[in-house]
């Protein structure tokens, strides 16, 4: 299994041990991950409302990328994701649209064509490795350790981008179960975690992961687990940040999938990778249990 | 314009819950009445989260997320740019992209066996975002 691998901005900046995880687990699953060499920033939402054709534009020349490769792309990133899929559908829906878009890709030799699938990570563990292989893979078992997933709002919504075979939320909570660990049910599991109004509005976007936090915390979970690194950043960084200004304290570790796979397939995390978490994971880490 | 003013999108909005400015049913309310000037003024146009939700929920098969960013491209256009954004989207032009790596990522990735970053050709991006004149429209912030 071949994939286009579109790293994105955030995760090489801020969160290299995110990668690194993938980077670890991926191989031993049978997933290439090639890298797409010149490729640009996304254009996650913040770009989509300062501009939509300049929007469709750069996510338009990332998807060419890709194309010439002959792959399908694979993202780790929920915002490259909703980019880079809510871009591909509709160039591939809109003559006029793609026709606008590919008259500026001209200047710089590239064009759509519509011939790829994007994907993110979760989808090729799920759809393409297959929950039984991923379940094969664990060799120490999270058992009894109680997770909210944090879905994050672009792996499923807006919904008409995605086939009926992608069935996000519960994809990652079957994921989350490959690997010993309970999906708990809580209060607005969908609903976002703040992240997008970092920088524009820090004051409300607490207050909106605080709603996050303070209903997984009433279903007595031991950790948080996401796929998205804003809804990382959001939650990890978030509790830090709300227990000095909104004096309200969780200590709920935050994890991400592929740091949870990667341990439940016998690999640990390195020190600094154990250390770029605000909120220490190492009590949930040693629920792992060899079989 | 297909809203019949049902009020669901305001109902499933995370941030309606906090801030009562923010209120989608209202703002498409004021698209309907033609309120321009109201519409793309302050903090109004920046309160959305992209989430989503509403668009998934109307009943009329709306846009109400993507209304919001016909609202902002508009509200942009009159110089109504967010700090936070406009950070994005300098660096996004001198870049080619929107968060740049800290030099301790930059130690960390070299430290730990990761590749260096991707190379971005930003060359590319620059001559995309003079074409649409992005870089023109990112001057009218602050």
């Amino acid at each position: 299994m071949k994939y286009a691998f579109f790293v994105g901005c955030l995760i090489p900046a801020r969160e290299p041990h995110y990668e690194n995880s993938v980077q670890k687990i991926a191989p031993k699953l049978g997933i290439e991950l090639v890298k797409m060499e010149g490729a640009n920033c996304c254009a996650p939402f913040s770009i989509q409302s300062l501009d939509y054709t300049s929007w469709l534009a750069l996510a338009a020349r990332n998807i060419s990328i890709a194309e010439e490769m002959g792959l399908n792309i694979v993202t780790l990133c929920n915002d490259c994701y909703e980019s880079l899929l809510m871009t591909n559908t509709i160039l591939k829906e809109n003559k006029e649209t793609r026709d606008k878009v590919n008259r500026i890709l001209a200047d710089v030799c590239s064009e759509f064509k519509g011939k790829t699938d994007v994907k993110l990570f979760s989808d090729v563990l799920y759809e393409d490795v297959g929950l039984e292989k991923v379940k094969d893979a664990v060799k120490r078992p999270f058992n009894g350790l109680r997770v909210a997933v944090q879905p994050g709002c672009h792996l499923s919504r807006p919904k008409r981008l995605h086939s009926s075979q992608r069935i996000g939320t519960l994809a990652l909570d079957q994921l989350v179960e490959a690997t010993g660990a309970t999906s708990v049910p809580y209060d607005r599991k969908e609903a976002c975690c703040g992240g997008p109004l970092r920088g524009i509005n820090d004051e409300v976007a607490l207050q909106v992961a605080k709603q996050k936090l303070d209903s997984m915390k009433a279903a007595g979970v031991d950790s948080i687990v996401t796929v998205c690194p804003f809804c990382y950043l959001e939650l990890d960084m978030g509790q830090i940040e709300i227990k000095r200004h909104l004096k309200e304290e969780y200590n709920l570790p935050v994890l991400n999938f592929a740091e949870l796979l990667r341990v439940a397939m016998g690999m640990d995390l390195e020190d600094w990778e154990l250390k770029a978490h605000r909120i220490p994971i190492t009590k949930v880490l040693n629920i792992a249990e060899a079989r | 314009m297909a809203c019949i003013q049902c009020g669901r999108c305001t109902s499933s909005c995370p941030v309606a819950r906090i801030v009562e400015e923010h209120n989608p049913r209202k703002l498409m309310e004021m698209i309907i009445l033609g309120l321009r000037s109201d519409l793309f003024a302050g903090q109004l146009p920046w309160y959305c989260l992209s989430c989503f939700t509403c668009l998934d929920r109307c009943p009329q098969g709306g846009d109400v997320g993507e209304a919001m960013f016909a609202i902002r491209n508009l509200a942009v256009k009159e110089g109504n740019i967010p700090d936070g954004i406009l950070v994005q989207a300098k660096s996004l032009f001198e870049n080619g992209r929107v968060v740049a790596a800290s030099k301790m990522a930059l130690i960390q990735r070299e430290r730990h066996g990761l590749d260096k970053e991707p190379s971005v050709d930003v060359q590319a991006v620059q001559k995309i975002l003079r074409k649409t004149r992005f870089n023109k429209l990112i001057n009218k912030g602050k």
